[in-house]
């Protein structure tokens, strides 16, 4: 039988596996799916026409204290009336005091959201799934490569790494989009580069006539930097097409596939790994995943 | 173990009396279908009949499920604050006790898969809207004297015809009578002083064996997938059989809604005026909006990545994770399925 992707055999367990590959029915610790907390949203700041961030606060005090997430996880957003959107959260982990969450304009209740204002209550359950392993990352240089929206899932490993900047060797972001309008975070660019040593280094498909910067797909960015094969990590975050594309040539500059980390979306309904509809293979994407390591994502069919 | 008989024309009596005491569920006929449906008079009970139109998994699963109840404002749903708003209240959970009557040793099967599912990896992800229906039901199951053409339930190690697995009580046909075969204590105090039981006698259970023996023999179709579990997902997803088999499916569905193991299911918010609930219903993993995202993209954009999906769910992912395949073999996929595609066509073309 002949496999699709022909993977070379030497790959294989060259290292031990930086995340740990699913073990079904196993139980995290760190995954809360019954809870839900009720919460107010203390502040909407549009980020693009189609983008907006809100700052989530849970109400109760005590429960604003045990919630806790890692890099990477997602919470369910539910408007009560309209549905429950699975979204991923942006937020620094040491936030105590409020989350923040990224949200395009896309269905019913992400619609809803957006004409929602400040003081409006929405329920919040989670965190679910896996995370980025921030920790075995360390001294290692990092690589945050974020397509689109995929910028929102990764500000919270952007937050983890400024936190702990001593840790970590060279970082170094590099972020594409379609156009110059769609930039997320635009506001921070400054504080991550001059405050965080991190190097960012945007691109879009499309320049309008005000676009100072480079054009081109997100993978000519590679040329402007020198990646070490041995000492880099990578976490990669877009739309399914990116993957195939940055994690491919990330491979082909050596860098082994379990070390790359990318975060699948899905569509979800439960979060427990019952609705089977975040499935692919064998895996349910809300228990075992978001966060997979690239060797996994290419022995699952249909990942991406 | 407890053997007592009862003749068939005390059943009816019988039925009546448990329906007295607690919701009695049990194959009736609904319009023109046989149906597990709750009854009050034990004569409506048809125990005569081979399998029921639909699975019995509605029972424990509805199809459609209030999960939550909430009230809200007109304002919150502009999204504006509101004290109260957006609170969701449990529904309350069944008040008395359910016994599931006359249900075949297959679709029994089917709850032990779904339990695995609704049950996985312990409490933190346990459904409670399942468990708390679970707990609160008995099971009286009745054999399969005469299996059908589409039965395979001898096949995936379901133990066949007459398979105890699952049940508190069951039931064999013999002749004019019933020889009830007591299996839990659920079971004996189910079925504690009522009337018309009686001890059973040997020529009887005898009967009971012989008929149990002629039935196994009955079900002609027996399906291997024991390949299956040696072969990798990548290799079965490659697979060229794939290409063909799909092609007469019109993905309406019904392979899925009537599957006594089938459990995709969908979570959605329905409002009238301020009053709202939270309903879950089935789903299908073969319908082209189950996996649709909102941007439009879809991980399984043709008819063929669902079909794939449903079978290698079944057969492979299911055995991955829990070691059983979730296929009982009641065959009424291959009853009601539209275009004949035949499960068992299927697992032969992946098990090659």
């Amino acid at each position: 039988m002949k496999l699709s992707y022909q993977i070379p055999k030497q790959d294989i367990n060259l290292e031990p596996f930086m995340s740990r590959p699913p073990q079904y029915n196993r139980k995290t610790i760190i995954m809360k799916t019954d809870r839900v907390y009720k919460c107010e949203i203390i502040n909407v700041i549009e980020l693009t026409s189609l983008e907006k961030l809100f700052h989530l606060k849970i109400l109760d005090p005590a429960e604003r204290e045990i919630f806790y997430f890692r890099p990477g996880q997602f919470v369910m957003l539910e408007v009560p009336g309209f549905g429950e959107v699975p979204i991923s959260i942006s937020s620094s982990s040491n936030n105590k005091e409020f989350i923040e969450l990224c949200i395009r304009r896309a269905g019913r209740t992400t619609n809803i959201l957006h004409r929602a204002q400040k003081g409006a209550r929405v329920g919040l359950r989670g965190p679910f799934g896996t995370s980025f392993p921030m920790e075995k990352m360390a001294s290692h240089n990092i690589l945050l490569i974020a397509g689109g929206l995929g910028l929102a899932p990764l500000r919270a490993p952007i937050y983890w790494v400024n936190e702990h900047r001593n840790e970590y060797r060279d970082v170094h972001i590099l972020y594409g989009t379609k156009e110059p309008g769609q930039m997320l975070f635009t506001y921070q660019y400054e504080e991550w580069e001059k405050v965080n040593r991190i190097k960012l280094l945007t691109i879009v498909e499309e320049a309008n006539k005000d676009w100072p910067g480079r054009t081109g797909l997100i993978t000519e960015l590679f040329k402007e930097i020198t990646i070490d094969p041995d000492n880099t990590c990578a976490i990669v975050c877009g739309p399914p097409v990116m993957f195939k594309f940055v994690c491919n040539h990330l491979y082909t500059l050596g860098l082994p596939m379990n070390r790359m980390f990318v975060s699948l979306e899905r569509r979800m309904h439960c979060g427990m790994g019952k609705c089977c509809r975040c499935m692919v293979g064998s895996t349910f994407t809300c228990v075992d995943g978001p966060v997979f390591d690239y060797w996994f994502v290419l022995n699952l069919k249909e990942a991406i | 173990m407890k053997e007592m008989v009862i003749n068939k024309g005390d059943m009816a009596g019988l039925l009546t009396e448990l329906a007295g005491e607690m919701t009695v569920i049990a194959p009736a006929k609904k319009g023109d279908n046989l149906l597990f449906e709750p009854i009050s008079d034990g004569s409506k009970a048809v125990l005569d009949s081979a399998n029921t139109r639909l699975s019995p998994k509605g029972v424990l699963f509805p199809q459609c499920e209030q999960m939550m109840t909430f009230t809200t404002d007109r304002k919150q749903a502009r999204l504006v604050a509101a004290e109260n708003a957006g609170i969701m209240q449990d529904v309350k959970p069944l008040d008395q006790g359910q016994v599931i009557w006359g249900i075949r040793p297959c679709d029994t099967a089917g709850f032990l898969i779904l339990d695995k599912v609704f049950n996985q990896g312990g409490a933190e992800y346990e459904d409670a809207y399942y468990l708390r229906r679970r707990e609160k039901t008995a099971i009286v199951g009745l054999g399969c004297n005469k299996p059908l053409s589409t039965c395979f339930c001898t096949s995936f190690d379901n133990g066949g015809p007459f398979a105890t697995n699952g049940l508190d009580v069951l039931l064999t046909e013999v002749g004019d009578k019933y020889v009830v075969t007591v299996l839990t204590d659920k079971g004996e105090a189910l079925l504690k002083g009522k009337n018309g039981l009686s001890e059973a006698d040997s020529a009887s259970i005898d009967q009971a064996g012989q008929i149990k023996d002629a039935a196994l023999k009955l079900v002609y179709s027996s399906i291997k997938a024991d390949k299956i579990k040696g072969k990798t997902t990548m290799e079965l997803f490659d697979d060229p059989c794939w290409d063909t088999l799909y092609e007469t499916c019109m993905a309406c569905g019904v392979c899925t809604y009537s599957c006594p193991t089938c459990h995709c299911f969908d979570i959605q918010d329905e409002m009238i005026d301020t009053e709202g609930v939270r309903m879950r219903n089935w789903d299908s993993c073969m319908f082209s909006l189950f996996t649709a995202h909102a941007t439009g993209h879809n991980p399984r954009p043709t008819k063929k990545e669902r079909f794939k999906q449903r079978f290698m769910h079944k057969f492979k992912y299911f055995q991955e994770k829990f070691d059983r395949i979730a296929c009982v073999g009641c065959g009424r996929c291959i009853q009601l399925c539209p275009v004949n595609i035949d499960v068992r066509q299927v697992v032969k073309e992946m098990n090659r």
